[in-house]
């Protein structure tokens, strides 16, 4: 069922942290400790699951200093957005299954009764 | 990939992310609440807006009105340091909540963000000054009550149209339309007047458009879209 479906993005933790990054307009990004509140998630936790993002180039994490203060910020990238536009059309197309799926699965039964039907 | 229950901590406050995929249904669920849960904490809410600002004008407005009459029980100084105190209120709690939807943010939002900040803090800059030289150099008390009610309402009704017209808002649009339209009809019924026009059709304006967004909002609680809609 959820061969289609991209292992990156298919996990309840990374799915939420996509769509909070892509939520919003291309280019933001968000503080970690703002993603953590939005995501209402532990810091070791969060930092686990972007890993497995960076690694596949769905986000990126830029560090640097606000002053003397270390600021990590993290954001969707292109290919994190395309990736997660493709996983949604795909989780669609789960949802909306073709007509008469189940067809082919009783070929006694159900051949009679939904032929006619595929002809029109 | 299996669901990892080692994870979940029944502890309130952060935990662990529920690891591990779920059903589609579900997954979908997922991505449209915390969607709506990341768009109503990071962008201005609307109703509070112009509710806070609706009030203030109402009362405010309300306030100057009388003390244009004689025998209100109210001085002139009284209620304008009540209008004053009443906008201040209005401007720190306008800045209070824009500054934690934006917290956190970077980028290109931010940026406009911090634009729009400039533009209302500058041109409210200028009407004060505007005021403060009209009241030095010797104006009557007729024409200061129609410039310090109907340029700042100009103003406010003129960065709502293009506000509006930028962010392709058509409340908003509409509301900064009436504005500019109480502005003129609060000019055109002069001093005796004008505060009575600019407390009910000014402040009274952006109530209904406070309570027009809450409408909208309550009433279609998944203006978050589906997953798979264009974002």
């Amino acid at each position: 069922m959820s061969a289609d479906l991209d292992p990156v993005i298919h996990s309840q933790a990374r799915l939420r942290i996509m769509t909070t990054l892509t939520a919003l307009p291309a280019g933001d990004r968000l503080t970690f400790p703002r993603l953590q509140q939005l995501l209402d998630a532990t810091a070791g936790n969060l930092s686990t699951h972007l890993r497995k993002l960076e690694d596949a180039g769905y986000v990126e994490v830029v560090k640097s200093f606000r002053g003397r203060v270390p600021s990590t910020e993290v954001g969707a990238t292109r290919d994190g957005r395309r990736a997660f536009e493709d996983y949604l059309a795909a989780l669609q197309a789960l949802l909306t299954p073709p007509a008469a799926p189940a067809a082919r699965t009783d070929p006694e039964a159900d051949r009679s009764a939904t032929s006619p039907q595929e002809e029109r | 990939m299996q669901a990892h229950p080692e994870n979940v901590d029944p502890a309130d406050g952060p935990a662990d992310l529920a690891d591990g995929p779920a059903d589609p249904a579900a997954m979908a669920a997922l991505v449209a609440a915390q969607r709506a849960h990341v768009v109503r904490s990071t962008n201005p809410d609307a109703r509070l807006l112009y509710g806070v600002w609706g009030a203030a004008w109402l009362v405010g407005f309300g306030l100057l009105w009388p003390a244009d009459r004689s025998g209100s029980g109210l001085t002139v100084g009284a209620a304008y340091a009540g209008f004053g105190a009443l906008m201040l209120v209005g401007v720190v709690v306008t800045a209070v909540h824009l500054t934690r939807r934006s917290s956190g943010l970077s980028g290109s939002s931010k940026a406009q963000r911090q634009m729009l900040g400039w533009t209302w803090g500058l041109s409210f800059s200028a009407v004060a000054a505007l005021n403060t030289s009209l009241g030095m150099s010797g104006a009557s008390d007729q024409v200061m009550a129609v410039v310090t009610s109907v340029v700042p309402a100009l103003v406010v009704g003129a960065l709502y149209m293009a506000g509006g017209a930028v962010w392709g808002d058509s409340m908003q649009f509409g509301l900064g339309a009436w504005i500019c339209v109480a502005a003129a009809a609060g000019a055109l019924s002069g001093p005796a007047h004008v505060h009575l026009v600019m407390a009910v059709a000014g402040g009274g304006g952006l109530l209904i458009g406070a309570l027009v967004y809450h409408l909208r909002v309550t009433r279609s609680p998944s203006r978050a879209r589906r997953p798979g809609a264009p974002s």
